[in-house]
């Protein structure tokens, strides 16, 4: 899924008069991921975007989408990207399909695939029984769906969103992260902003930690390519021995532990989790929770910023 | 030419069923209550003064506040990440905000036509092409206007139409004397031309020139970047027409031509400067850029206002080699070399003082301060040292051609030293990292 690096970056700079809002930043998004761009209020995440969507104009350094260079070429890269910036507006009194009818043009799509394009993002973003509603007749939710619409009705290759659940309600929330996911299977490359990082965990793959304008980390999350998961095992009754004894097993790495709690990394591998896991029975430890940790972006988030601002 | 998207947004916006036939049912209204009170002479009136208010007064309004519309509405950045061209954007915007006006026009110019045979209207097609390119020249300045605002503040203010407006009048005021002045003429380069067919020509020429800068700055805004040759050519054009109305023969005194050339360019400088925007990072975009890929690249970062003063400072020592000091003028001996080196001097003050305000990390005000600064420079202080008796303090503030020039090149001087330090100092603070 994963492929050559679709959004590249490189020893970027961008300042506002008196202000340094991105400091020699270097980036880079591989094909089919979903990357996760987080960071406080302030750290430069939509200056970024924008710099790379071609909306603005750095002070030095170079970005190549789809191997065109932004910087260079800015009209022909928009047609290679969307973009839904964190504010956005819609045409009120247009109907959907005048708005998609009126994005694809925009965008450069011929006269004869005009309407394969329109029905085509109506139906990825489930707005095909809507498209002869006015657009000031939606929903908070729907005119995002609208919105996002508009950005990629070119089908482009790269997809950029800024904030993009913003004031959105949880089922609507949902709801997004389910097209992201479709979006990237249908072979987009998305790169979301955002600072709530419990509704990032569920699409994305890569996380890119911005602070002071800077990239302090850039790490892949995802599960599948590693071959280590993070298991908890927790005991009914105290077990002072368990930890020594998951110690003794080759395959599995103590992380912490006590005598009812404890953290190992172990293989993907279900067969090797199993086996433990009747051993573990067989010796009489009262095992009443085996599972892996859920992926905890938020702790990795803040884990990572404690170490920049230590290392500072 | 490829529809525009923009402008077609803009029919469905603006040419809905009712508002279609709303435009041609008044019109007819009035015309038909002209031709009742006064024939066909008062419906070619009328009909003039439905364009001026249709085409220049309302179209302008119109135009003005299109781009402010997509602010507002925040609809101007997916605009600028379309694949839109800056030529289908500004043709779109400009036709798009006002096609309701120009449906309305287009019934209006009929009747101007129809109603000015029938009363045999000397001069109708001069007056139709005066007309016609007035209102686009007007309507796209507004619009470029407008665009100028936002690229130099990054914002935007809706009384701008209303200044757009005033323009506007002050246009129709200029034009207007000259409307039925069949048999009077122009000499222009020693070309005998009817006052109102060069007033036609002419307001089709700077409609042209209009529509190429709207289209350059509008690329600008679409992150097209371009070296700022289309500027040297329109001042250069606007010098060279300028000067065909110089009463004095080719070859009589050219050195009074190239004066005038000067103060021309002098005067585009300080309306560059003030309308222009001046983003202290371009200065080092131009270093990276030059360091990085040469001079010649570089060169987009060079605003207009530094093209004019590059002008201005060509023609002033051009001007100074001439060694023409004291040439006569409607009988008034005027020291040029002095003049222009004083102007030349207090161009680059006032410039500097643009420029020290606008490197405050907050100029939204910069370029309002800098106004109120050099109003001190030029009117309030001479008019308070003229009252207390204390005149020959002028001297000091501005160019002035007197026995005591010395003094007033010397304060010039020590005001552009003042101000060079000033900024060098603000730059380092806050700019140098």
């Amino acid at each position: 899924m994963v492929g050559r690096a679709l959004i590249e970056v490189k020893n970027l700079v961008f300042e506002y008069p008196g202000t340094l809002a991105l400091d020699d930043v270097s980036l880079s998004i591989a094909e089919g991921e979903i990357a996760a761009l987080v960071g406080p209020n302030g750290a430069g995440k939509t200056t970024l975007m924008r710099a790379i969507s071609g909306l603005e104009t750095p002070m030095s350094g170079s970005i190549q989408v789809d191997q065109l260079d932004v910087l260079r070429y800015p009209r022909q890269a928009h047609q290679r990207m969307g973009y839904l910036a964190d504010f956005f507006g819609l045409y009120d009194e247009l109907t959907l399909r005048q708005a998609l009818h009126y994005a694809a043009l925009a965008h450069g799509i011929d006269a004869e695939k005009l309407t394969p394009a329109i029905e085509l993002a109506a139906q990825r973003l489930q707005l095909k029984d809507r498209l002869e509603q006015q657009v000031n007749e939606l929903s908070r939710g729907l005119s995002q769906r609208l919105a996002i619409a508009q950005a990629i009705i070119h089908q482009p290759k790269v997809l950029l969103l800024d904030e993009p659940a913003a004031g959105l309600d949880p089922q609507a929330r949902k709801a997004l992260s389910e097209l992201f996911l479709t979006l990237r299977d249908q072979g987009m490359t998305l790169l979301v902003s955002s600072h709530i990082l419990a509704e990032l965990e569920e699409y994305c793959s890569v996380m890119v930690v911005v602070e002071q304008g800077r990239i302090i980390d850039q790490q892949s999350l995802h599960t599948t390519q590693s071959q280590q998961e993070t298991f908890r095992i927790v005991c009914a009754t105290p077990s002072p021995t368990l930890p020594s004894v998951l110690q003794h097993y080759p395959e599995v790495e103590l992380i912490r532990g006590d005598q009812h709690d404890c953290l190992v990394q172990l293989p993907t591998d279900p067969q090797i989790q199993h086996q433990l896991l009747q051993q573990l029975l067989s010796q009489g430890f009262s095992v009443h929770h085996f599972a892996p940790m859920p992926r905890n972006m938020q702790e990795s988030y803040l884990q990572t910023v404690k170490q920049y601002q230590e290392g500072k | 030419m490829k529809m525009s998207p923009e402008f077609l947004r803009h029919l469905w916006l603006e040419m809905t069923l009712h508002r279609r036939l709303m435009m041609p049912t008044v019109l007819l209204f009035i015309f038909f209550i002209a031709h009742a009170l006064g024939e066909w002479s008062a419906v070619h009136v009328t009909a003039l003064l439905s364009f001026v208010v249709l085409g220049l007064l309302w179209g302008v309004r119109l135009a003005g506040e299109a781009l402010i519309d997509e602010i507002d509405n925040r609809t101007w950045d997916q605009q600028r990440m379309s694949a839109i061209t800056p030529w289908q954007m500004s043709w779109g915007k400009l036709f798009g905000s006002t096609v309701y006006i120009w449906y309305g026009l287009l019934i209006v110019v009929v009747v101007f036509l129809l109603s000015g045979l029938r009363i045999g209207e000397p001069m109708l097609w001069a007056k139709l092409l005066l007309l016609l390119s007035g209102a686009v020249l007007v309507q796209a300045l507004a619009l470029l206007m407008s665009l100028l605002m936002v690229r130099r503040s990054g914002r935007h203010r809706r009384s701008l139409s209303n200044l757009a407006l005033i323009a506007t009048l002050l246009f129709i005021m200029t034009v207007a004397p000259y409307y039925d002045e069949y048999y009077a003429q122009f000499s222009w380069y020693g070309l005998v031309i009817s006052e109102l067919a060069f007033f036609a020509l002419s307001s089709l020429l700077f409609c042209g020139w209009a529509l190429l800068g709207l289209y350059r700055t509008m690329g600008e805004e679409l992150q097209l970047k371009h070296r700022p040759l289309l500027w040297l050519g329109f001042s250069l054009f606007l010098i060279f027409y300028i000067m065909g109305f110089s009463p004095l023969e080719s070859g009589d005194n050219w050195q009074l031509n190239l004066a005038g050339a000067f103060f021309i360019a002098l005067l585009l400088c300080y309306v560059m400067i003030f309308i222009e925007r001046k983003e202290p990072l371009d200065l080092r975009r131009f270093q990276i850029t030059r360091a990085e890929q040469g001079g010649y690249a570089a060169l987009i970062y060079l605003p207009c206002w530094l093209v004019s003063l590059l002008l201005v400072v060509v023609l002033g020592l051009l001007l100074l080699l001439v060694d023409g000091p004291k040439m006569n003028i409607l009988e008034i001996v005027l020291p040029f070399n002095q003049l222009v080196l004083l102007s030349l001097l207090f161009l680059i003050r006032d410039i500097a003082i643009f420029i020290y305000f606008n490197l405050t990390k907050q100029a939204q005000r910069a370029d309002a301060t800098a106004l109120v600064y050099l109003t001190l420079l030029y009117l309030l202080l001479p008019m308070l040292f003229s009252v207390i008796g204390l005149g020959s303090l002028n001297n000091l503030l501005m160019p002035a051609v007197t026995t005591s020039s010395f003094v007033t090149l010397l304060s010039g001087g020590v005001q552009c030293a003042v101000l060079g330090w000033l900024i060098y100092q603000r730059w380092v603070s806050d700019y140098r990292h």
